[in-house]
């Protein structure tokens, strides 16, 4: 069942475009990757699937929903979560707090989100840091609270907007299990990354954009090999043609 | 025939008019409400381009103004000087009050709310910094009104076949669209003012270009304070000084650049200028105080429906 | 301690199972317990101290000054839900003192209706108007906000002032409102003494703090305070940050509302120069700000230490420095930007905690021996 349908989508600011009638689907349960140069309208198309801005022209439709002017906090309630590039900690309150804040977003009741939340921490081997100020934790931890954050809220689908950055390979790795782990509770995973050997080893399959358009997709293996990837991402001469 | 209610000015008593005269009273008030209104521009300025490059409304500003009134008057009256020669001296101090103003009481905050997108905590302190302003100069100099007497430009009609305008309020109007081209011409044209409006656009990226944002910080306050004090100048001959004179032009100022464009200097000018005709035209059909009603009543709807005016540049809400 | 025999375990496991951990934060379960009791009993004194305050206080015009202290602490704290919750700044809540006071004058003084029940309606206006303010500009940069504040209060202040006659209600202009005081009586609402009014006020003052306890520990009070710090990712959380804020202005303006009908029944006159003015709102926000916008206890602790100043200032130097009090509280108020932006109350509450800290660590052992 394909819980996300991107048709013809395409993003204009003004008289630059940004997104180019792109076309891609995920199934549910998928973990599904997108990468590309960067300005290839990456983080752009995830705003507009998260209902940051409706696109242009054409359909996005989640769980069969067409969602194009949807605003994020409506999305989020149906099952659609992200998480942002730059991390968006609410820095003077602790980790606990900002967990339980994504948690309010199924329950009223504030013992039921604390619950909520040290559930999710624990899943995320989190707990421990659960009374730490959020504005003095590490990069790391940053990352693994926003995405903590988003889980809380019982997604179905969730938007990872390059939480590898500015990590070291050995927490590239921990990141890896968690959306691993993440996946195996049902959550389908959606992922911008850089990381090659992040993506790589996460993504059932992967998209390739460049100047906002798609220039591949496949398996790992058969985007790893793909010419048209290869010359984007190191230039034409390096094509084999 | 018709009497016309007696006008303002004393020298012209109650007579009989027809809807000619009527006509040439809405006329003369437009033209002096043109005036006028170029004068709140004026004073509107300062504040536009302290917000274009700061992005910050200094609550201030009327205070500023005040002070600016107070060091104008005490000039022309220490020296006898010709109220608009006394620029020499008001400008000057008025750029250097302002800079220092941003120096220590104002960059603290920038410093310490660096990654806010809008440092709120800034609107707070410059409404401290008005408050005290204001009081001190209450507690040093007390309520009473000042105006500067035997001057050569108060009270001074031209008549210009049978319509009086007021000589001030034209010296004013000059002033005006003077110190308006002025630093547009400063920040279109040089170096300064480019690195200032670089800063304004992107502070990270002017940074890197080895210009120091907190310089120019002080050094955007420091224009705004003095172009205040140009104001200042043009209002002093006719308009009385008095501790809280400042309230009204502040309010009145922030009304002027959100209908301008908060930023835009044109916007200001022009924004005055359709502040002081509503002001002077809508005595004829209202009490005074209903005008001052309407003006805020505009405020309100330009700020609802075109929020960034009429020269504005949208901002990222 | 005997009599009081637990096993520590059985214990720390009955807590630990309501999420109760303190693995980690270095504070013994025990001591927590006992911070937490002396806090309640803190509380306690304090409640004793104010209910009993009047048996002790006998002069009107010290009863006078406290029961304004409170008053401002009521608006400090009202303003609170909207200035330190939802953080933006309204600079014009005095437009709902007006509306309160007139609402339930009018009613009062025209049509004979009580002011209780004026002020419940006096409330539900300001409900709209509030609403109606922050409908367009919750959307927009702070500064708009503000702006749209002053020129809601200033604009309604004009024309209050310019008004005699609103269809049939009398409002009188500039004259303002005066209220006779005949039919005394809780029904009334019009007391002879000060002492009743003292206490309404300290009802209201707590009922107030109660809501905002409430709701800082509500869903509410979550999303507020999420919005207001990162209303990007507070969206992609699930959260309408809009109509959230526009949730605690509704409250704000409301209970705003009720004390501007509590100002007119005790002073028994009002003009809108007194209450609907820019002043009035500044001296509100600035003491909010000073004492620690978003905490609970910050505007209280800004009006207790405040008001007194500002009062006392007035009283001595009212003729020799007029204005002292206000060049005051700017000064204060630029010193706590810069140097501590959260408030008085962050260095009033690590001391209090400090303390209370000691304190514990004195009785326990004392305790143990």
């Amino acid at each position: 069942m394909k819980i996300l349908e991107v048709t013809d989508m395409v993003m204009k600011f003004g008289g630059l475009t940004a997104v180019d009638k792109l076309n891609l689907s995920i199934d549910q349960g998928e973990i599904l990757g997108l990468i590309g140069p960067n300005g290839a309208g990456k983080s752009t198309a995830f705003n507009c699937i998260a209902g940051v801005h409706p696109p242009t022209q054409g359909r996005i439709v989640f769980n069969g929903q067409t969602i194009n002017h949807q605003k994020p906090w409506n999305l989020c309630k149906k099952g659609l979560a992200r998480t942002f590039q730059i991390v968006k900690p609410f820095a003077a309150k602790s980790v606990l707090y900002n967990v339980m804040v994504g948690a309010f977003a199924t329950t009223d009741n504030t013992s039921k989100a604390e619950d909520k939340a040290l559930a999710v921490l624990k899943t995320l081997n989190f707990e421990g840091r659960k009374d730490t100020k959020a504005g003095n934790l590490t990069i790391a931890d940053r990352k693994r609270l926003e995405i903590a954050r988003a889980v809380a809220t019982e997604p179905k689908l969730l938007l990872l907007d390059e939480v590898m950055a500015g990590l070291r390979p050995a927490e590239v790795d921990e990141m890896v299990q968690i959306i691993q782990h993440l996946r195996q509770t049902g959550i389908t995973v959606f992922v911008i990354e850089h990381i090659m050997r992040a993506i790589m080893a996460l993504s059932d399959r992967i998209v390739v954009i460049h100047f906002g358009k798609k220039i591949a997709q496949g398996t790992p293996r058969e985007v790893a090999s793909n010419k048209n990837v290869i010359k984007a991402y190191l230039g034409d001469e390096y094509g084999i043609s | 025939m018709i009497v016309c209610p007696g006008r303002p000015l004393p020298f012209r008593a109650d007579h009989f008019c027809g809807l000619e005269t009527q006509m040439m009273y809405v006329i003369e008030d437009a033209i002096n409400g043109i005036l006028m209104g170029s004068i709140y521009g004026l004073t509107a300025l300062g504040l536009t381009i302290i917000f274009g490059v700061l992005k910050v409304v200094n609550f201030a500003h009327g205070s500023l103004l005040m002070v600016g009134m107070y060091v104008t008057f005490w000039t022309v009256s220490l020296t006898g000087l010709h109220p608009y020669v006394s620029l020499i001296f008001v400008i000057p101090i008025m750029y250097l009050f302002g800079y220092y103003l941003q120096d220590i009481v104002i960059k603290p905050i920038f410093k310490a709310e660096k990654n806010v997108r809008e440092p709120l905590t800034v609107i707070i302190v410059t409404t401290g910094v008005w408050y005290i302003l204001d009081n001190l100069t209450l507690l040093l100099f007390g309520p009473q009104y000042r105006s500067i007497q035997d001057n050569l430009l108060k009270g001074k009609m031209i008549e210009i076949s049978d319509i009086f305008i007021s000589v001030p309020k034209l010296w004013g109007f000059a002033t005006a669209i003077v110190t308006a081209f002025g630093v547009f011409y400063f920040f279109q044209y040089t170096r300064m003012g480019r690195a200032i409006r670089a800063t304004s656009l992107d502070r990270d990226a002017a940074s890197l270009s080895g210009i120091n944002q907190y310089k120019i910080y002080n050094m955007t306050f420091g224009i705004g304070t003095a172009v205040a004090g140009i104001a200042a100048v043009t209002l002093v001959p006719f308009y009385n000084i008095f501790p809280t004179v400042g309230v009204l032009f502040d309010i009145k100022g922030f009304i002027i650049v959100v209908l301008g464009g908060l930023g835009s200097i044109p916007g200001a000018i022009i924004g005055g200028i359709i502040v002081g005709l509503i002001e002077s035209i809508g005595p004829q059909f209202m009490t005074a105080t209903w005008t001052e009603g309407i003006v805020y009543g505009l405020f309100l709807l330009v700020l609802f429906v075109k929020p960034s005016g009429l020269f504005g540049v949208k901002y990222d809400w | 301690m005997t009599g009081k025999e637990y096993s520590e375990s059985g214990r720390t496991m009955a807590l630990a199972d309501k999420g109760f951990s303190h693995a980690g934060t270095g504070i013994s379960l025990e001591k927590k317990i006992l911070k937490d009791t002396m806090n309640k009993v803190f509380l306690a004194l304090v409640a004793v101290l104010a209910f009993g305050l009047p048996l002790i206080v006998k002069s009107p015009t010290w009863l006078h000054m406290i029961i304004l202290m409170y008053f401002y602490a009521y608006l400090t704290t009202s303003w609170n839900m909207v200035g330190g919750f939802a953080g933006v700044l309204p600079l014009g809540h005095a437009v709902f003192i007006g509306i309160g006071a007139y609402t339930s004058t009018i009613l009062s003084l025209q049509y004979g209706i009580s002011p209780w029940i004026g002020m419940i309606l006096g409330g539900i206006i300001s409900i709209f108007v509030g609403v109606l303010i922050g409908l367009p500009t919750f959307k927009m940069r702070g500064a708009y906000f503000a702006l749209a504040t002053i020129a809601f209060a200033e604009g309604f202040r004009v024309m209050v002032e310019n008004i005699d006659y609103l269809g049939p209600l009398k409002i009188n202009g500039p004259r303002g409102l005066q209220i006779p005081p005949l039919n005394t009586g809780l029904s009334n609402f019009m007391f002879t003494g000060k002492e009743p009014y003292y206490y309404i006020i300290l009802i209201m003052l707590i009922a107030v703090l109660a809501v905002t306890w409430f709701i800082s520990r509500s869903k509410l009070g979550y999303y507020l305070n999420a919005g207001g710090e990162e209303p990007e990712a507070a969206m992609a959380l699930g959260i309408n940050v809009s109509r959230a804020k526009l949730f605690a202005m509704a409250m704000s303006s409301f209970l705003t509302a009720l004390a501007g009908t509590f100002y007119a029944q005790f002073s028994l006159f009002i003009h809108p120069k007194s209450i609907i003015s820019l002043d009035t709102s500044f001296e509100i926000a600035f003491i909010a700000l000073i004492g620690g916008r978003g905490s609970i206890a910050g505007p209280v602790l800004g009006a207790l230490l405040l008001r007194p100043v500002s009062d006392l200032s007035r009283i001595y130097f009212g003729d020799t420095l007029p204005g002292l009090h206000l060049i005051i509280y700017g000064v204060v108020l630029i010193l706590v930007m810069i140097y501590q932006p959260r408030g008085i109350q962050e260095s009033l509450t690590k001391i209090y905690d400090t303390v209370v800290d000691r304190l514990a660590d004195r009785l326990k052992k004392d305790g143990d021996a």
